[in-house]
């Protein structure tokens, strides 16, 4: 197994749960780390790492649906599945509302079990792919200048390099310069990745 | 005046009517005529002057009348008087009191006048006469009657008073001017009205005018200011007066101080009606004591009738024996005749092993005074059942420190047994009821329990379906997830026996055990039901336990129901401070072991903590209010004891307290 592969987080006060996925996860060849509360995790976890948290709803302590507001609140983004004892169905939806990315009911499946993993993961993926994308956005927008900014604008409209050059009273050849310098400085291959970037920075920021 | 006036003219025409008519008027007259020379001695003396001084005319002529008739006492006056007339021309009154010759005191008016001849030279004088006796003597007892009344009025102590025909006050006495500290004057008119109380002036003003308008009679009593400014009652009467011709001359009245009477009286009403109240106080006391003693008449009847009554509904059989066993009295019909029973023996009730037994308690009651007790299965005659036990108690009857005879009350002592057998019956069906029912409350806890080793079986068992697939290489690992898998099984197993044993409907059976073993148990429910709440649970069991005769499934109950209670009263805490812990110690003499249950809850107010163990009280919103009632029997049926404890800032504690075994009886079973 390479550093690089996702981990599979598991928070489950009861030891018995908590080998017996050990056993199945490492079987299948995942990454796993368990936990038995939830402090115990938030020492433990480094957000660096990819992975994804399966977290018993029911604990002394922090409570599943405690942690995961407390991971909300530092900002922590893995992906979760709650799991659930028999017949929770209105904690399972509370914890979906705030962001859970599915939920399991004990006892589960292996399908279940993986499916969901799965899915987390993927989730973990695409995240950590955008934080990438958009790591730095903030440096490389201050790098513009004022009218490198504009030009900026006018291409995220999706104007053509003419129609800009109209508008701000420029030659097209000085727009096709600033262009280029453009996604020189955002680091993008072309208008669309700007466009992509841009819009995901922003969506992040909000 | 007018007559004086008249009689000169008289006197100066006399001349001119000529000696033969004035002789005749002489002789004529009614009154004295009496002629004076200058000397004073009676020159003529007419015909009335006769009669009034008792003397005829010779006897007195050519005399001195002041010799003959004046008393010496008087006569230098009367000499004063004559030279007044001398001086004069005109008459001059006067009256003289005189000695007539036959021996009387006469009063006489006269009038005198000079007499001149007609040359104007005095002659004389001329006196004309009348006897004013009889109206002198008038007049002065009129006087004497006035001036008494007033002696009299003034002397009295009462106040009396006169009015003039309009009603106004013309005299009061010195009565009054001594009550009032007034004066006359500030009391004449209508001035004495005034000190009259308003009150009373209000009240009787017109019944007095209307008196007095009238002219009658008229009383009343009424408050009348006296010198030192109070009021005093007053009793007043006036009556009309008339004059001498009968004609109304306004009110006379006489009032009297009544205001001491007054008191007097009201103080003797007061004293009547105090005599009058203790009379009433009195015969009520004695109503009273009658109706208490009926009252008690009546219940001593009803105490009789009562007593019959029990007697007669007793389920027991009381009778009277003598020495012999002889049965002389009996409360009711047993299946035949009462008569058919009395005067026979109570030898024939028992059965013959017992009579020995009998012997000696009717020997016991009837020589040494004692009462004694024996059981002893009867005959079937004419009572019970043949063979059914009945208890006796034999009391001696005392009469003149001698036993007379004995009572005997026989209890069918085989029913008893029966109702307590039922009732232990009831009391486990209700006990195994809320052990039902409080394992339907904890089902939610206890599946979520189940999961637990159900959800690592599938786990494990998924484990070793890629192990499989992945080829046997990995032997070892295998067999240890394959022994999980039967462990976790197990251990779902254990919590499903665990419920199965609380939930089991069994007769109760009492063995040794240990409470350590009996809450070890339950635990895995305990948890269940703890975890479900997120409260943390403790336990704290001391090692070495004593042990305890008890019923086993009763005393889990007690715990679960103990450790239910204490998570739910942590239910409103903030969830890192929702905590249970049961503890054991057994006191150093190791004569009784405790089972402590205590929370982090609010604790329990004054009257939770009274009422905690009754029936149907309960705090909870869905709660029967059974649960403490049941454990507390429970704990009370072993011969211990529960009870709730409240410590300030802190939660409740509930102590189970037990009575250990002997330490060689001891074995759990």
């Amino acid at each position: 197994m390479n550093t690089s592969s996702p981990t599979v987080h598991v928070v489950d006060d009861d030891p018995a749960v908590r080998q017996s996925l050990r056993a199945l996860l490492k079987s299948m060849g995942r990454r796993f780390a368990g936990h038995a509360n939830a402090e115990e995790f938030l020492k433990s976890y480094d957000p660096e790492k990819p992975g994804c948290l399966i977290l018993d709803v029911r604990m002394p302590g922090m409570t599943g649906l405690e942690l995961q507001k407390e991971l909300e609140r530092t900002g922590i983004e893995i992906p979760i599945i709650i799991v659930t004892g028999y017949g929770d169905v209105p904690t399972a939806v509370d914890a979906l509302k705030e962001g859970a990315v599915d939920f399991l009911e004990k006892p589960f499946s292996r399908k279940a079990l993986v499916d969901c993993i799965d899915r987390a993961l993927a989730v973990d993926r695409r995240r950590r792919a955008i934080a990438v994308e958009c790591g730095g956005i903030d440096a490389r927008l201050a790098s513009l200048t004022p009218r490198e900014r504009e030009i900026m604008g006018q291409l995220i409209e999706g104007h053509a390099n003419r129609k800009i050059a109209d508008a701000l009273g420029l030659s097209v050849r000085t727009v096709e310069a600033h262009r280029a310098e453009v996604l020189r400085k955002m680091q993008v291959p072309s208008a669309a990745s700007l466009v992509r970037v841009v819009l995901l920075s922003q969506r992040e920021a909000s | 005046m007018r007559k004086a006036h008249a009689h000169e003219q008289v006197v100066q025409d006399l001349p001119r009517l000529g000696e033969t008519t004035f002789k005749a008027i002489f002789d004529m007259a009614g009154t004295a005529i009496i002629v004076f020379d200058l000397d004073g001695r009676i020159r003529e003396f007419n015909p009335a002057a006769e009669r009034l001084h008792g003397c005829s005319r010779q006897d007195v002529v050519g005399k001195r009348y002041m010799g003959l008739f004046v008393p010496k006492e008087t006569r230098n006056s009367l000499r004063s008087e004559m030279r007044k007339i001398a001086a004069r021309d005109i008459g001059h009154d006067l009256e003289i009191s005189i000695h007539t010759a036959d021996g009387q005191t006469r009063i006489i008016s006269w009038n005198g006048t000079r007499l001149r001849d007609d040359e104007g030279t005095a002659t004389g004088m001329i006196a004309i006469g009348q006897d004013i006796t009889a109206r002198k003597q008038t007049e002065l007892a009129l006087g004497e009657s006035e001036r008494r009344f007033r002696d009299l009025a003034d002397a009295a102590p009462i106040l009396v008073w006169m009015s003039d025909i309009h009603y106004k006050c013309t005299y009061v006495n010195q009565a009054w001017l001594d009550f009032t500290g007034l004066t006359a004057d500030a009391l004449l008119g209508d001035a004495w009205a005034n000190l009259i109380h308003p009150d009373d002036h209000k009240l009787r003003l017109p019944e007095y005018l209307d008196a007095i308008e009238r002219h009658v009679e008229f009383k009343m009593d009424h408050r009348l200011r006296s010198a030192d400014g109070t009021y005093r009652w007053i009793y007043g009467t006036s009556v009309p007066r008339t004059d001498t011709k009968g004609e109304f001359a306004g009110f006379v009245g006489c009032s009297i101080d009544i205001t001491d009477r007054r008191r007097a009286e009201e103080k003797l009403r007061q004293t009547n009606e105090a005599l009058e109240g203790r009379v009433v106080r009195r015969t009520a006391e004695l109503s009273a004591s009658v109706r208490e003693l009926r009252s008690e008449i009546a219940e001593r009847k009803d105490a009789a009738s009562r007593l019959e009554s029990v007697m007669r509904n007793s389920p027991d059989f009381i009778f009277q024996t003598d020495r012999d066993g002889r049965i002389s009295f009996l409360n009711r019909r047993l299946h035949g005749d009462v008569d058919d029973v009395l005067n026979t023996s109570m030898y024939a009730w028992v059965e013959e092993e017992a009579h020995p037994r009998l012997d000696t308690a009717l020997r016991r009651v009837f020589e040494e005074g004692v009462a004694d007790r024996y059981e002893a299965r009867v005959t079937g005659n004419g009572t019970a059942e043949k063979g059914t036990l009945f208890v006796f108690d034999i009391s001696p009857v005392i009469l003149d420190e001698h036993v007379q005879s004995a009572v005997v009350n026989a209890r069918d002592i085989g029913a008893q047994e029966q109702a307590e057998r039922r009732l232990r019956e009831i009391e486990s069906e209700l006990a195994h009821a809320l052990r039902m029912s409080t394992m339907g409350e904890m089902a939610v806890a206890i599946a979520h329990e189940l999961h637990q080793p159900l959800a690592a079986v599938v786990n494990y068992s998924g484990a070793c379906t890629e192990l499989a697939s992945a080829g046997g290489a990995r032997g070892t690992k295998l067999l240890s997830y394959l022994d999980q898998i039967s462990s976790q099984t197990l251990r779902a197993g254990e919590i499903i026996r665990r419920l199965r044993g609380f939930i089991e409907k069994k007769e109760p059976e009492r063995g040794p055990l240990t409470m350590k073993s009996v809450i070890e148990q339950t635990a895995p429910l305990l948890k269940a039901e703890a975890k479900h709440h997120g409260v943390a649970l403790e336990f704290a069991l001391a090692n070495d336990p004593p042990t305890v005769l008890g019923d086993r499934i009763q005393l889990q109950q007690i715990i679960v129901n103990l450790v239910k209670n204490a998570v739910e009263a942590t239910r409103d805490n903030d969830e890192n401070n929702r905590r249970v812990r049961i503890e054991t110690s057994a006191p150093t003499d190791g004569s009784i072991v405790e089972v402590r249950v205590s929370d982090t809850g609010p604790g329990l107010s004054g009257e939770e903590l009274r009422r905690a163990f009754e029936p149907f009280y309960s705090t909870k919103p869905t709660g029967m209010g059974f649960g403490l009632s049941i454990s507390r029997s429970i704990a009370e049926a072993h011969g211990g004891s529960l009870v709730a404890r409240d410590a300030p800032d802190e939660g409740a504690t509930f102590c189970l307290a037990l009575p250990t075994m002997r330490q060689e009886t001891s074995r759990e079973y």
